[in-house]
């Protein structure tokens, strides 16, 4: 694991933690943006399937034990999603921002499937409230703070230049 | 060999995503069944030390900055106390008579004298990153006594409210699972009617609650705004807590009871400080 990869997975650490506690408070009707998983969708998008999976899976771990969720749960959702997104890598050329735009849905809607699967297997009576209105909420949520989230990240110069970023 | 790499690349990377999927669902195995000390209560006592140092590190920002225009403010209000201390005295005096009234009345109807409880203030330091699972992190643990399961209230409005219960301790931190959390039970009575039922969170809606198992028979004597208490009925938590105030009551044709729709006393969004019951009842004597 190299260096990029560790301040990779410190930057999103440290976005844990101020959405746990600083930024608890930026949601509408009680619903937040899931920046956790678009900043694990853009590092993949930039790094590749190999860093998407060991930031997913690292940052998913934290994000367990600061959360009521079971260790392992999130861990195993950002893996898999931190490995699909790097699968483009090289694959299409269209502008980045476009590219993470549209695995930001397609992340979104995987993590609910894969967060029903793994409540209705391991935690009694919460696959309920997946597929709720909030859901609806989240996803167009996670649309709008995408570009924020993008240009913050290139930024503070934490995406490395690859196939998909030549635009 | 360009076509060597790349395969080589892609069975790397195949082979640690099976790799870290594989140890997520042993984690996942692991922490769902009932250990005591688990892997995750021994690191969510350490990253809890980041929570409440960036939740402290905030408040104190922008108290700080707040502090100055608070000053101004504090003058007047300074002011306006002074005229309102003099009322407070005469209604002091009003008050100590009524005690003694009640107290004398309370007597002669052989009820039990006014009791309270053992209380823990804590402030909330963190919430949950996600939207699927709602709990909370107090800035108290075991070391200032906080149990697992000891019930939470806080204040709002004037009303006495149940926030919910604690289910994870480490030294410095607690978790609380809230009331609306759709897995959290109270045993509950509408205060006017005394009619008793089963509360917990709306799975459809945050920020909502419904009360389930009251009788049909209930249906016309119930309004919009009753209030509804907690039982205390074989329960964790004590008789008399203000849960809500219904906002709609359903009679499922299907069901043999009411399905009633639920405001919470307390906005949860608004939460700073709570209480944590840490023991049981004190009679004042």
């Amino acid at each position: 694991m190299n260096r990029k990869v560790l301040l990779l997975i410190f930057v999103v650490f440290i976005a844990i933690v101020l959405k746990t506690t600083v930024l608890s408070d930026f949601a509408f009707k009680g619903i937040k943006p899931d920046i956790i998983l678009i900043m694990i969708i853009i590092i993949s998008n930039f790094s590749g399937s190999y860093t998407g999976e060991i930031v997913g899976f690292s940052t998913g771990i934290l994000e367990d034990l600061l959360s009521m969720s079971p260790l392992g749960f999130n861990a195993f959702i950002n893996t898999f999603i931190g490995y699909l997104s790097g699968i483009t890598v090289g694959k299409i050329f269209l502008h980045p921002l476009i590219i993470t735009v549209f695995q930001v849905i397609i992340g979104t809607l995987i993590k609910s499937l894969l967060t029903f699967l793994l409540l209705l297997i391991f935690v009694n009576g919460k696959a309920d409230s997946v597929y709720t209105l909030s859901f609806i909420f989240e996803l167009l949520f996670n649309i709008i703070i995408t570009p924020v989230i993008f240009f913050l990240l290139k930024t503070l110069k934490l995406l490395p230049l690859t196939t998909n970023s030549r635009f | 060999m360009f076509r060597i790499g790349k395969s080589l690349k892609k069975i790397r990377n195949g082979t640690t995503l099976v790799l870290l999927l594989i140890i997520s669902l042993i984690l996942l195995m692991v922490s769902s069944s009932s250990y005591d000390i688990s892997p995750k209560k021994i690191g969510t006592s350490f990253l809890s030390i980041f929570q409440v140092t960036a939740s402290r590190s905030s408040s104190f920002i922008s108290n700080t900055i707040n502090s100055i225009g608070e000053l101004k403010q504090l003058e007047k209000e300074h002011d306006i106390l002074l005229g309102k201390m003099e009322d407070y005295q005469r209604r002091e005096r009003d008050f100590i008579e009524l005690k003694e009234e009640n107290s004398r009345l309370k007597k002669q109807l052989n009820l039990k004298e006014t009791s309270a409880y053992k209380l823990e203030p804590a402030r909330v330091v963190a919430h949950e990153p996600g939207n699927i699972f709602n709990s909370f992190v107090i800035d108290k643990g075991s070391s200032k006594g906080i149990e697992k399961n000891m019930p939470v209230i806080a204040y709002q409005n004037g009303f006495q409210g149940l926030v919910g219960k604690v289910i994870e301790v480490s030294m410095f931190t607690s978790r609380i699972i809230p009331i609306i959390d759709n897995t959290s039970f109270v045993a509950a009575r509408l205060l006017d009617t005394r009619y008793e039922g089963l509360v917990n969170g709306d799975p459809e809606l945050q920020n909502s609650l419904i009360m389930n198992y009251v009788s049909k028979n209930a249906a016309k004597f119930l309004h919009d705004g009753d209030l509804v208490i907690s039982s205390g009925f074989q329960s964790i938590y004590p008789s008399g807590i203000y849960i809500g105030r219904i906002n709609g009551v359903n009679v499922p044709e299907w069901q043999t009871s009411l399905v009633i729709s639920i405001d919470p006393i307390i906005d949860f969004s608004k939460l700073e400080y709570l209480l944590v019951l840490t023991g049981d009842k004190l009679n004042n004597e």
